[in-house]
């Protein structure tokens, strides 16, 4: 059994209804392909789905079309007794399951629908102890303003604030498409939007003591955005690891007529398939090790992202040198020893990164052979969009 | 008797390896199951007693004399011919009864003064082991090369230039098949040095001039390993570009060096005997080469073009045959191929190993693609005829045209 606090476990998830919205939808590519691409949790799923969640070894997020009936239910027009009986009903009708970690309740919501969100949290959490209400926000590239816009508030830092003073979620969870609409990072304005995300996030939910969840893509998101790549899908899960994030969530598995995504429109695996499983089997090995530390530090090299993320203070810059842009995360783990992620931001290069720490360093293997000895003055080579763990035997 | 060359659902996959290692006396805790786990259809190199585990496994294998797991080009040149056949009488009969068996190894890299013990050889293999392959493979074209005195220590290929190399490799050898290796794509740090990129590319051309001309197959070995302390570690995008220009150019085979670390950094199976990172990437790769394969295999390389410029200089540009021109922002390879019954196919490479490239194909009149492969499916799927199709950094994909 998997609960939502628990500290060892790490989501990643295909941004999916498994049944579609309606519930309607019948996969070829079911639970068991979502198992063995490397998916820690299926999301979203309804009570028949979880025998085969159970018997893939994953967890579930539990969704209902009969009340959902889309990715934006009413809660706003219910009262609180009402939503209470909905989440009894849920737990009632499977979502009591170990297998369950949490429930669907929301995407992307306007201010003006904090408050039934905040009703749907706080039965959640007095009904179903242990599972998560789960509710994903837009982007910083959301529209802003009144009523009429996406955020329904003037700033994206205010919206976040008011959804967590508001809603008192359990995670922050968020989605980001730049590396896409960016072309793989050659438009560097919006680039920088997704660095920026990352910060405004990662700086809220450290305040308030919440996880963080990233939402990214390994589909081509729109007719002319980039398609997904190796290099662009290890970047988009490294890059949040190294943000201290606590779960990636892939939108989406299945194709909606986006193409390239990982399940084809003739449910067939894609080529992005495989090379998403591969993503996902370093997420499983490097997620519940950083999960468990305390994110302390993210940092850019990059000289032409100066905002929002700041440069490596030294010791750090010094003893962690490439000729491609790197971003940096430092952690702490309960017993004070450092490690630093290491991500390479080219998506076009590999990286030789030179490491010049005064003590030893080791460098989580990603063979799962845990932590190994890296030679003095040997460097570490990092693939296009590639990271790597490093354990530090000095402050970072 | 059938040639194991003439497999059409066999297309060679080959770690270039030998199992058991140089000594024989390796023990793999990652072994045959690991490389058939890993996509190749081959193994490389084995003794009799892996001849069983490859036949359960569905690999075909290449046989290393384990009395003699050492085994030398150059040790053929000073055996008289009672001598070689008895080597190689003694090797049919350690692995009569094996149907995974798929040839025999009798050396790496020779020096044209190899050429003539390894011709008779392969003369003793042909007649004692008609249906199987006599396995030699050749240097690199940036072998150094030299006949005078003065150089005949430095010279690896003993010859003055590497097109005799060849040539004399061919008449002299009588190969069932040119078998050669080629880690430029390393050298050049990902193709950004010219020079040594533009090796990578005149080496498989002008080995499949000489094989076209005289109606063999070629087989290219390429890396799946840091090769040098300094150069690129493999990548998803560099060992897509390996694959697929080989398969582009028409080869027959794809050899990855090495599958085990001995060693070398960032192999597929580390010194600890563990997966890497490599490992997956690779097996990703030879799952779309093995899925091809049998479709290659009942092709014919017709020519071989490449579009914006080229990856490197001097490479042959368009119009083709089939391909008039391209619209693209990266330099694609553009290998065509015919089947028997008049039909027409281009496998398209983007040899950018930086960024992903969105192409359209310009066509002679009446001439559209019909469907691209997917290997995923193991079958052609329609596809729009004017629909821009991507390809990742170092990706190809196989169409066919009306």
């Amino acid at each position: 059994m998997v609960t939502f606090d628990d500290a060892t476990f790490f989501p990643v998830f295909p941004w999916d209804p498994q049944r579609g919205w309606d519930g309607a939808k019948r996969h070829a590519q079911g639970i068991e392909s979502i198992a063995a691409c490397n998916f820690t949790i299926a999301g979203y799923v309804q009570p028949e789905d979880l025998p085969a969640c159970e018997a893939a070894g994953i967890s579930a997020f539990y969704y209902d079309p009969v009340f959902c009936g889309g990715a934006q239910p009413k809660w706003n027009d219910l009262p609180q007794a009402e939503i209470d009986d909905v989440i009894r009903g849920w737990m009632a009708n499977g979502g009591d399951s170990p297998t369950v970690y949490g429930f669907y309740i929301y995407d992307e919501p306007g201010a003006d629908d904090f408050a039934g969100l905040a009703r749907a949290v706080d039965a959640v959490k007095r009904l179903a102890p242990g599972k998560l209400a789960y509710i994903n926000l837009f982007p910083n590239y959301a529209t802003t303003g009144g009523a009429d816009s996406q955020l329904q508030t003037e700033t994206y830092e205010e919206h976040l604030e008011r959804f967590v003073q508001e809603v008192r979620p359990q995670v922050l969870s968020w989605d980001n498409y730049m590396p896409q609409y960016s072309d793989d990072g050659r438009d560097m304005e919006q680039m920088t939007l997704y660095y920026t995300n990352l910060v405004q996030m990662r700086e809220v939910a450290q305040r308030h003591g919440l996880p963080y969840w990233q939402t990214v893509s390994p589909s081509r998101i729109f007719e002319r955005s980039a398609v997904p790549t190796p290099a662009n899908l290890a970047f988009q899960a490294w890059t949040s690891l190294a943000a201290g994030c606590s779960s990636v969530a892939w939108f989406c598995y299945y194709d909606h007529g986006m193409r390239c995504s990982p399940v084809d429109d003739h449910e067939r695996r894609n080529l992005t398939w495989y090379w998403l499983a591969e993503v996902n089997r370093q997420l499983a090995l490097a997620g519940p090790l950083l999960k468990a530390m305390r994110s302390t530090g993210l940092y850019l090299t990059a000289e032409d992202v100066t905002e929002p993320v700041p440069a490596p203070p030294e010791p750090l810059a010094s003893a962690v040198t490439a000729e491609q842009p790197l971003m940096l995360g430092t952690f702490k783990d309960a017993d004070g020893a450092c490690c630093c992620v290491v991500v390479n931001l080219s998506l076009e290069r590999t990286a030789k990164v030179k490491l010049a720490f005064p003590r030893a360093v080791q460098v989580l293997s990603l063979t799962g052979a845990g932590w190994m000895d890296q030679a003095e003055g040997e460097p570490l080579y990092l693939a296009p969009g590639q990271g790597g763990v490093l354990r530090l035997a000095t402050a970072c | 008797m059938a040639s194991v060359l003439d497999d059409p659902e066999l297309f060679p996959i080959l770690p270039w390896d030998p199992q058991h290692g140089w000594e024989g006396d390796v023990q793999r805790r990652q072994g045959l199951e690991s490389i058939a786990e890993c996509g190749f259809t081959m193994a490389g190199f084995v003794q009799a007693r892996d001849l069983p585990l490859c036949r359960r496994l569905g690999l075909g294998a290449i046989y290393l004399d384990e009395t003699n797991p050492r085994v030398r080009a150059a040790q053929w040149s000073a055996m008289d011919d009672d001598a070689i056949d008895a080597t190689v009488r003694r090797w049919v009969e350690a692995t009569a009864d094996s149907r995974a068996l798929y040839g025999y190894y009798l050396g790496d890299e020779p020096g044209a003064n190899d050429f003539s013990g390894l011709g008779r050889a392969v003369d003793a293999v042909k007649r004692h082991a008609p249906d199987k392959l006599a396995y030699i493979n050749l240097f690199p074209d940036y072998a150094t090369i030299g006949t005078r005195q003065l150089a005949k220590d430095l010279s690896q290929l003993q010859t003055d230039s590497y097109g005799e190399y060849l040539e004399r490799f061919v008449s002299e050898v009588r190969p069932q098949f040119i078998s050669w290796d080629n880690y430029m794509v390393q050298y050049s740090q990902d193709l950004r040095n010219i020079e040594p990129a533009t090796s990578y590319y005149r080496n498989l051309l002008q080995v499949r001039d000489v094989a076209s001309r005289h109606a063999l197959p070629f087989w290219q070995i390429v890396s799946s390993n840091q090769i040098r302390p300094t150069t690129t570690i493999p990548s998803p995008a560099n060992l897509l570009l390996q694959a697929y220009t080989t398969l582009a150019a028409g080869g027959h085979s794809v050899g990855w060096y090495t599958y085990y670390a001995r060693g070398y950094g960032y192999a597929p199976i580390d010194a600890d005997e563990q997966r890497t990172p490599t490992w997956y990437h690779l097996a990703e790769v030879n799952r779309q080469i093995r899925s091809l394969g049998p479709v290659l295999n009942r092709l014919t390389s017709r020519e071989v073009r490449f579009s914006g410029g080229g990856p490197v200089p001097g490479l042959p540009g368009l119009p083709g045959e089939i391909i008039r021109g391209v619209e693209c922002s990266e330099p694609l390879m553009l290998g065509s191929f015919c089947d028997d019954v008049g039909g027409d196919y281009v496998m398209v490479v983007n040899t950018s190993l930086e960024r992903s490239a969105k192409f359209r194909l310009e066509l002679g009149p009446e001439r559209a693609v019909e469907s691209r492969y997917c290997p995923a499916a193991g079958a052609f799927r329609p596809v729009a005829p004017d629909e821009a199709r991507w390809l990742v950094a170092g990706e190809g994909v196989l169409l066919r045209v009306r």
